[in-house]
Parts: structure tokens; sequence; C-alpha cells
């Protein structure tokens, strides 16, 4: 589903010029869930971004889905990222004006989907991350594991081949930490591939692979035994 | 989609209150002003369209030359109207005007001053669309003392009575018969009617052959084209047309004209270098003055609420970085952002509209109009929402849709560095207060310019001076009227004359001795005590005096500018043979002049002092100038009432007081200077409110660093001179900017006073300080707070 070959991330200021990735060369396949680990400052952001159309490389190639999307402009990329790729961050990232329910169904607002079809998927999906009896609430009124579950509706109410996830559990205690895991691992095995970007070596036992990366490179890549679903 | 962006928007409003709050104040009060505006030119500009046929009338009007000075009149001759119908077909009809002044109207015990009474022809109702409720038109104006009277006129003599067929005598000896019943003229007309007389009484004011002459111009005449004729084509001919007709006459009296056309919908506003004219009177300068500050209001509001919108755009940034992510197109995010701001606007306006309704009475009486709020105006209104709304959109919408989602989402945009304003926020905040000091200087220039107006030395003493209108039999028994009033202590002086400052100032001609070319100036007739009332001083040589007998009918007084023109210093000038045609006789009066008084202003200071001739004239006296003592105003008052019941029995007793008389001169200056002080103090609050807003957000954005200065040791003093120095900076570089537009704006403006006032350093300086004093004093405040404040608690925060 996603192959990448060389790739490369270079930030220029005037007086710096720092390399993100250097050389990444990385395949993931539908379905399968992938851990990113390293160090504060090693890239693991920077691969995300890349992988999630949200920036571009300096150098390198990126295959989506059969697409070379490496010189994508802005709005090709945010064409492409709609409905393909469901993204989870570590501070949550809910629109503050927004209700639960309204959160979770901004997605599918962008997507153009019918009125009737909106509401049969976001109330769904709510049930799907038990979180439907909050769903007139605002962000403000959740603890923080309700607001990453609500993230994570938000992320998948449009069945997206790709779930990126940025240290989705950094804000949450262990708890809440394992029931949003366990919420990944479900959608996981409903078919999105996923990528993580983790600090906790607990939350990456989740997934079928772990990948080091150290100063923009990747340097181990360990396989569990956990197996995918549709490998 | 939409349902989602309103929501938001809503909610977000709600959620910021108080930057809600700034925001849409000013932009109320900013659009109120401007809708003020907005009703006040629409009213200017609509002066007399509700004619049919507006767009074919012109009035014909003279430029008069004469020894190479020329001055453009209202006026023309009573031969122009039938002259032009006669040699030109495209004149498919003419109306002439002769205004009686201000005119006793009788009907039984009642008895009234009127005015805009007219001597008209009878084809006024084929050219105007003047409504005849009673009477027919084509006949109304066609039998000798025929009067049209106006609907307000009739109920108020005749009450509920027909007043068809009815009299009413005019002036005191004629008496007309009444012939039509008009309906009231809309306020935008620039000719007011009460009472019509037909044009077949004037052959008793004048002779047949007067009514012939081209010389006299004392007639405004009005002209049919038509439809689609361009009026440049008739103006063509109008030289040989003069040449042939008037040019006979006119050149023995050392003067030609040149006629053109004026558009009758231009009257009103377009006819300010015209002398003679009896129309009511806009300036088209104000009108353009005003609709400059209405766009400079609307801007400022504008700024306000970009800058607002972008420096609290930290608040939108995650949303607009989600929405990014979830796979929103810029463009999408533009018109979301845009919507929001119409929708803002579209609040303000309803406030505007309210705030107007209420501020509309107040204004009306300011303005002497009758202004409303048309239900026919909410599409114009939805239409300036909107383009406001966009306008004011669109700096924020490509902002915030600009912020980039990795960026945001990780909290890093929105923060301009250090807490200062971005480079766009400083030109916009720079933008307004040069508005607002153009707007105070221009203010202050209006009002020092009508004070400088209101206690120039005259010339004369404007002060305790009563005129009174010769009526009754005072004018046979003048010197035993005089002498009654000067037996009463509280009387100082009284004359007689035919010309007053500030009012009647008569036109005339003299000649040099055998010689028929005739030397245009204003000639007073007065009597021996005019300059001693009026507080007058001679240049040179002596004041008529009755120890000189001869003075009644041989002696001249010039004013030092009609001694300078005609080529005499002003000792030559004592002595010097001038003539003069007497009125209406085939007489010449031949004299001398024995003295040359300073130079007075018998006009408003719009106009330079012209040439004067002074000259005693028994009999034609058209005023009595009385000079009273400060003390017991009120009883002296009353002698001159009692004196006139006894010379003036059956007249309404009518007096003003001369420096009355003269301020209302710059009436309309004066109230253009307040609006423009109200307007200018407006714009100041709006861009301050803005300024505000900007200075609470700067000192939030700061917090941090105010808390580490402070615990490393700044006192407070010192964190609000930091706070203020930027808005200082900014204050300062607009007045740099502010000064030379106001300078050049406000020459311009002045040039239209023959004599002004030059514009000081003061008033810049006054404008500079006042901005910000103004600027400090809003900055300041969110400045102190945050200076006080627990920096143990501001570095939490963070």
């Amino acid at each position: 589903m996603i192959k990448a070959d060389h790739l490369k991330k270079v930030y220029r200021t005037d007086e710096v010029e720092t390399t993100a990735l250097n050389n990444v060369n990385l395949e993931i396949e539908a379905g399968e869930f992938v851990s990113v680990m390293g160090p504060s400052g090693c890239g693991k952001s920077t691969l995300l971004n890349i992988l999630g159309l949200l920036d571009n490389p300096s150098g390198g190639t990126y295959n989506f889905l059969g697409h070379d999307v490496a010189g994508y402009s802005e709005r090709q990329r945010a064409q492409f990222r709609k409905g393909n790729i469901g993204f989870v961050f570590q501070s949550f990232n809910l629109i503050d004006e927004l209700t639960v329910y309204e959160n979770v169904e901004l997605p599918l607002l962008y997507l153009g989907m019918a009125s009737a079809e909106r509401v049969r998927r976001v109330e769904e999906t709510l049930e799907r991350v038990n979180i439907m009896h909050r769903k007139d609430h605002f962000p403000q009124q959740l603890s923080g594991g309700q607001q990453q579950r609500v993230a994570v509706a938000r992320a998948v109410v449009a069945s997206p081949k790709l779930i990126l996830a940025d240290e989705p559990t950094g804000n949450l205690d262990s708890t809440n930490g394992e029931e949003v895991m366990q919420l990944l691992t479900e959608m996981n095995e409903a078919g999105a591939a996923i990528v993580m970007v983790t600090h906790s070596p607990a939350d990456a036992e989740y997934s079928h692979r772990i990948i080091h990366l150290f100063d923009g490179h990747i340097v181990t890549e360990n396989f569990l035994e956990r197996k995918y679903a549709h490998a | 989609m939409w349902t989602n962006y309103l929501k938001i928007a809503l909610r977000n409003l709600r959620r910021y209150r108080g930057h809600t709050a700034i925001n849409v104040a000013g932009l109320a009060v900013g659009l109120a002003c401007c809708l003020l505006i907005f009703l006040f030119v629409q009213d200017e500009q609509r002066y007399d369209r509700f004619h049919d046929d507006a767009g074919r009338i012109y009035r014909v009007v003279n430029e008069r030359l004469a020894d190479g000075s020329a001055t453009h009149r209202a006026a023309t001759p009573p031969a122009m109207g039938p002259a032009l119908v006669r040699e030109f077909p495209e004149v498919l009809q003419a109306a002439r005007f002769f205004n009686l002044g201000k005119t006793l109207v009788e009907r039984d015990d009642q008895q009234f001053f009127e005015r805009n009474v007219w001597i008209a022809d009878s084809t006024v109702f084929d050219l105007f669309s003047f409504r005849l409720l009673q009477g027919d038109p084509q006949t109304a104006l066609v039998a000798p003392y025929a009067l049209v009277v106006s609907q307000s006129m009739a109920r108020k003599y005749f009450g509920e009575a027909d007043p068809l067929g009815q009299t009413l005598v005019l002036s005191g000896r004629n008496t007309f018969t009444i012939t039509g019943v008009m309906e009231e003229l809309p306020a935008q007309s620039h000719i007011a009617v009460n009472f019509l007389g037909s044009f077949a009484t004037m052959k008793d004011f004048a002779s047949e052959a007067r009514l012939q002459n081209w010389i006299w111009q004392q007639f405004y005449t009005y002209i049919l084209l038509p439809e689609g004729r361009d009026p440049a084509q008739l103006e063509a001919k109008f030289p040989a047309f003069i040449a042939r007709y008037a040019d006979p006459e006119t050149s023995t009296r050392g003067f030609n004209y040149r006629t053109y056309l004026q558009p009758l919908t231009a009257v009103y506003l377009r006819s300010a270098n015209l002398r003679f004219d009896f129309g009511m009177r806009g300036n088209v300068t104000y009108v353009y003055a005003f609709s400059i500050i209405a766009l400079f209001i609307l801007l400022i509001a504008c700024f306000n609420f970009m800058n607002l919108t972008t420096a609290r755009s930290t608040q939108r940034a995650r949303e607009v970085g989600m929405r990014k992510v979830i796979g929103a197109q810029r463009g999408q995010l533009v018109r979301q952002f845009l919507g929001e701001s119409v929708l803002l606007v579209m609040g303000a306006l309803v406030l505007a509209a309210g705030l107007v309704a209420l501020a509309l009475p107040a204004f009306n009486t300011f303005t002497g109009k009758a202004l409303s709020l048309d239900p026919s105006l909410v599409v114009g209104l939805v239409g300036v929402g909107l383009m406001v709304g966009l306008l004011a959109g669109s700096y924020p919408a490509l902002f915030l849709s600009a912020f980039r989602p990795i960026e945001v989402l990780k909290g890093a945009a929105g923060r301009p560095g250090g807490g200062g304003l971005s480079a766009v926020r400083k030109g916009l905040v720079v933008t307004q207060f040069v508005i607002s000091t153009v707007l105070i200087i221009g203010a202050a220039v209006v009002f020092r310019q009508l004070d400088y107006v209101q206690t120039k030395t005259l010339g004369f003493d404007k002060e305790q001076v009563v005129i009174l209108p010769i009526r009754g039999d005072i004018d046979d028994n003048l010197e035993t009227v005089k002498a009654e009033l000067l037996r009463h202590p509280g009387i100082v002086s009284a004359t007689a004359s035919w010309g007053t400052p500030g009012g009647i100032v008569p036109g005339d001609d003299i000649r040099m001795p055998g010689s028929d070319n005739t030397w245009p100036t204003n000639v007073f007739t007065v009597d021996h005590d005019y300059l001693y009332t009026y507080r007058m001083e001679l240049a040179a040589g002596r004041d008529f005096s009755r120890a000189f007998p001869a003075d009644t009918s041989t002696a001249f007084i010039l004013n030092e500018t009609a001694a300078r023109d005609l080529g005499w210093s002003l000792d030559e000038a004592v002595g010097q043979e001038i003539w003069w045609d007497e009125w209406s006789r085939d007489a010449v009066k031949k004299g001398r002049v024995i003295g040359v008084v300073k130079d007075f202003h018998y006009n408003s200071l719009h106009q330079a002092v012209g040439p004067l001739v002074m000259h005693l004239y028994p009999s034609v006296f058209g005023h009595v100038s009385v000079r009273i003592r400060p003390e017991e105003t009120a009883a002296t008052l009353a002698v001159l009432e009692q004196t006139w019941t006894t010379w003036a029995p059956g007249w309404p007793f009518e007096y003003y007081f001369l420096d009355e008389d003269l301020a209302a001169m710059y009436e309309a200056e004066e109230k253009a200077g307040q609006l423009a002080a109200l307007f200018a103090l407006l714009a100041v609050v709006i861009a301050c409110l803005g300024l505000f807003g900007l200075s609470a957000f700067s000192a939030e954005q700061r917090t941090k660093e105010i808390g580490i200065r402070k615990v490393v040791g700044a006192s407070a003093a010192s964190i609000v001179l930091l706070l203020s120095k930027e808005v200082t900076r900014l204050v300062l570089a607009a007045f740099v900017v502010a000064v030379p537009v106001a300078y050049f704006a406000m020459n311009w403006w002045l040039d239209d006073f023959a004599y002004r006032v030059e514009i000081s350093w003061g008033i810049f300086l006054m404008a500079g300080s006042l901005t910000l004093a103004i600027a400090f004093l809003t900055v300041g405040y969110q400045a102190v707070k945050a200076a006080l404040g627990d920096p143990v608690k501001a570095l939490r925060y963070e």
C-alpha cells in the first residue's frame, strides 16, 4: 500500500540546515500495524507527516496506493488525504466549538456525503468507540481519554485505508491509554493500516512491526509475533 | 457544510464576547456614520429630480464681463426667455420667475410677511411638475393679478373654505385673485413656492419697454429642450444670439455677457459661483467631503476588523489545521471565513440601522432635513453588508487559511514572534491613525477659520446694531422718527440706508465725466449718520455733513478698493468728479468725492471687498440701522416697537440684530465644521477601539515575557513603557504621513475664502498630541494591567 524509497527531508533556515530524514526506505502493506520509535528529534514525526501527505519529502519517492505522491501540490495532497488517511494526535486537536458529534461528522462533510448516510456513519462510529452517550457534549466537558476516543472516531469515520497516530496515548493515564490502544487495534483488525509514533514500548507491543529511527535513519526493524488479519 | 460553518461562527462569537463586542461595536458605529452620511448625500443629490422632465430643463445663466472682470449671475434680463423661444425651435418652452422678496400678504384682518413669493410665466406648469390640486394649469397664470397659492398657504389664509376666486392683498396695494392651489413641493426643490403671481401682472410693476430690456438682470429663466438634445449645441449658438439682441444695449453701458445653460439637476449643488441667486443652495464640496469622510470611517472600521481577527488567529489555528488535515481545500476555508465576516457585518449593520434610527431626529434638526430610513434601503444595505464583509474579511480569510497544519497542530503558528504586530497589521494601524489625524486637523482648521471669520475686524462694529425695514409712514418721516428714537437713552444713533453689511448690497454703475462707459460698483445710498452709526473709519477726506448742504446732491464717498481700482491714491481720490445715472429718471447726478472710507466687509468673507460708492440720496432707503446700548436691550427693543407702531401702524414689527445676521452667513460652514468634528471624533473612537483590542491581545501574548522581566527586576513603569513604545512609534509615523495630506486638503478648502487663516504648526502639534494622548490612554490601560499583574501567575499561565 505504501512504498517509500530513499526518503529525505531537509529543513533549511537562514543559518542552519537540518536533515530530519535521510535515506529512509519503507514499505507498509494494507492492514499492517507499524510502530515507529526513537528518541526525540530522530525524525519520527517528520516521517509521519510525509506518510500522511501533510508535507512533501525533499528527496526520494513515495508511492501511496499506486500513486506517486511525492511531488503533489498542496491542493492534490488535501484531495488525496480526504477519505484515505485518518489522523490521531497526542493533543487530540478536537475543535472546541464543535460537539462530539460535529467533530466526528466533519470529515464526512468535506467528503460531501449525504445527510442520512452521515448520521448513520457518525452514530455507528460513536457506538464503536463507546462515546455515543456524550455526543452532544463539547470537548472541554470530556476527560482526556474520552477526547482521544472522539479523535479516534473522527480518524476512522470515513473508513480510511491508513490511520496515522502521533503518540496517541502521550497525554493519557495508563487506563485510558490502554483503552485507546484497544480501539486502534480494533480499527486495525477491521482493515485499516496504522502507523503509530510512540515512546511507549508497551503501546508498541500492540503492533506487528516496530521501526527504530535514529538521526533520520531506520536503524532496526523488528517483526512481532502477532500477525495481522489481512496478511 | 454551511450549517457547520454557521454553528462554529456563532459559537466563536459567543465564546470571545469581548472581542466580538469590540468588533461589532466598531463596525456598527462606522456603518452608522456611513449610513447617516449616505442619507445626507443622497438627499442633497436628489434635488429637483422629482420633475418629470428634470433631465431636459435648463436654467439660463450669464457671465457678465466688464473691464476684464467677470461675475457669474443666476439672473437674466426679462427679454431673454421669450427671445430664446422665438429664435430657437429646439427651445420648446421658457418660463421666467421674478422674486418679490419678503412680501406682506393680507386677507381681512390676517396679515403676514411671506417669503417665496414669485411672479411667473404661465408656462411654469408646462416645464415643471408643479401639480395643481385646484384650478386649471392652462389658465391659472394667464390673467393679470391671478395668484396660485401653495396648499399650506391656502390652509393658512382660507382654512377649510374654498380658496378659488377669493382674494389676497400683496404689499398693501395689489389685490390678487386665487386661481389655483398647488400641491406642496418636495423639500428637495431649489425653488420654494408659497405664491405664484401671473406674469401679466408685471406690467404694473415695470413699463413695457423695461420688460423688453437686456440690461435689467433680475429674472430666473428656465427652458425645456427636446429629449436627448445636447445643450452644448444650443449654447454654441448663444454668442451670435447675444450679439444680436443684448450687445447693442449692454455695450453702451460698458459690459456684455456670455450666456450658458445649467442643468436643472445641477442648480442646487453647483451654483456656488453664481451671484444674485434666490434658490436654495447646497454645496457640492461638502457632499464630496462627507462622502470621503464616510469612506474613511468605513475603512477604519474594516481595518479594525482585519487587525482584531488576524490578531486572534491563534484561537482558530487548531481548527484550520484540523480542517486541512481532514482534507479541506484552502478555497473552502477562505469561503468559510469570508462567510463569518459577512455574518458579523450583517449583525453590525442591524445594530447600525438601530443607531441611525436613534440619531436621525437630532441629525435632522441639525441639518434641517427630513431624512428617514426607507425600507427600500434594505436591498442596498444588504449589498453594502456583503461588500464590507468581503472587504474586511478578505485579509483575515487569506491569513487564516494559509496556516500550515503541521505547525498549527504542534501549536507553533499564529504566534507572532515577540508578541509584536505583524507588518501588515502595523500598516493598517498606521493608516487608521493617518485618517484620524487628518480628520482632526481638518476639523481644527475649519473651527480656526470660522473663529477668524467671526472675530475678524470687519471695518465696522457689528455688535449692538438692530436693523428694521422701512414700512408704512417711516419713509416719509425719517428724520422725525430718528429724532424720536434718539430721545431714548438706550439708543446711541440711527441711520437710514439702501445697503447694509451682510444684507442688501445694491449693484450699480458710475461713470467718469463725459464718458458713456459705465464702471460697475456697489452703490449704497445712505444718510448723514451712516458712518457714525456703523463706526466706520475714514482713510481720507471727510464724512457727509449737514454743515455742507450741497452734500445732499453732489457728494460721494468711496471705499479704499474703489479708489485704488479707479487708479487714485487716497488723497488723489478726494475731489475727483464722478457721475451716477439716477434710478428710473433721465438725470445724472454729477458730484465729487469728499472722502474715502476704510474698506469694510459688506459681503461674507468668502468674497474679497469690492469697490463701493456711498452717497446721500433721500427717500430710497430700505432699512433703518439703530445702534443701541448693551444695557437693557429688552427695554430698548420695546421702545423700537412702540415707535414702529406709531409710524407703521398695521405692519407687524420686524427687526434683526446685525451680528446674528452676519453669523448666519457662515452657518453652512459652521454646521459642516461641527459635523466634520463629530465624525472625526467617531473615527478616532473607532480606531481606538481597535487599538484597545489589539493592545489587549499584545499584552496577553507577552504575559510570559512580562513575567520574566518582572522576576529579574523590571519596574512596572518600565513595563508600561515597553508596551507603549510600539504604539507611540506607529502614531508618530501616522502623524508624519498625515501632516502633508491635511495641509494640502485644508489649504484647498481655505482657498474658497478671500480672507483666511494660515494653517499654523500649532494645529498640527495639537492634533498630533491629541492622537498620541488618546492612543496612550487606550494602550495604557492594558499596559498598566499587564505591568501590575502577578509574575508568578503569568509564568504558570504559560
